[in-house]
């Protein structure tokens, strides 16, 4: 499931997670992943 | 077994997915997709620009002042979702700049849902934490017993922020 994505760089962190951006390569859509 | 507790460990973020995908609403941050893969969860969500704090600090630096019709927006955007959340019998509990998301357009989301309680001592997220307080009085002299209300009260203090 992950492969779809590609993480691009991180954008924020929380008190336990990181936030990724990241483009979905099949919908070409960017997203934040936590 | 292993997984299953790793599943289990991640309990607080499962409450986070379970109130996001009954929460749906304009102002409300959209999950994507959930991925678990050996233990490890994660959560898609749509992309957002900036945060408020962000936001109102760069505006800010560049000594303007944020237009009151855009802060009317803001907190309408963000009290709209909140009136979202409480009727469907969820509260925030952490609202801050930071929580809110803006992009382009001024599109406001509210996001990171379900902390758990016990998350209110924060970790060390260092000073910023411990100097800018959202927290109603309630929660900050230790009771048992806030609830929804204590979201307004943030809402409030976000609202003062902007207008300073």
């Amino acid at each position: 499931m992950m492969k779809n994505y590609d993480i691009i760089k991180e954008v924020g962190r929380g008190a336990f997670s990181i936030v990724n951006k990241a483009v979905n390569k099949k919908k070409n859509k960017i997203v934040a992943i936590k | 077994m292993n997984d299953k507790f790793k599943t289990f460990k991640e309990c607080t973020k499962l409450r986070e997915v379970k109130s996001l995908m009954k929460l749906k609403h304009k102002n409300i941050i959209k999950l994507l997709e959930v991925i678990l893969i050996k233990g490890q969860l994660s959560l898609v969500f749509e992309f957002m620009d900036q945060n408020l704090f962000d936001w109102y600090k760069i505006t800010k630096e560049n000594g303007k002042k944020i237009d009151e019709s855009v802060i009317r927006h803001v907190i309408y955007s963000v009290i709209s979702a909140l009136a979202h959340m409480h009727k469907h019998g969820y509260f925030h509990r952490d609202l801050k700049p930071e929580n809110i998301m803006i992009c382009k357009g001024n599109n406001v989301r509210l996001c990171d849902f379900g902390l758990a309680r016990e998350i209110r001592s924060r970790p060390p997220y260092t000073d910023y934490v411990s100097t800018r307080w959202y927290r109603a009085p309630e929660i900050l002299l230790k009771s048992t017993v806030y609830n929804s209300p204590v979201d307004i009260f943030a809402i409030g203090c976000i609202m003062a922020e902007l207008y300073l």
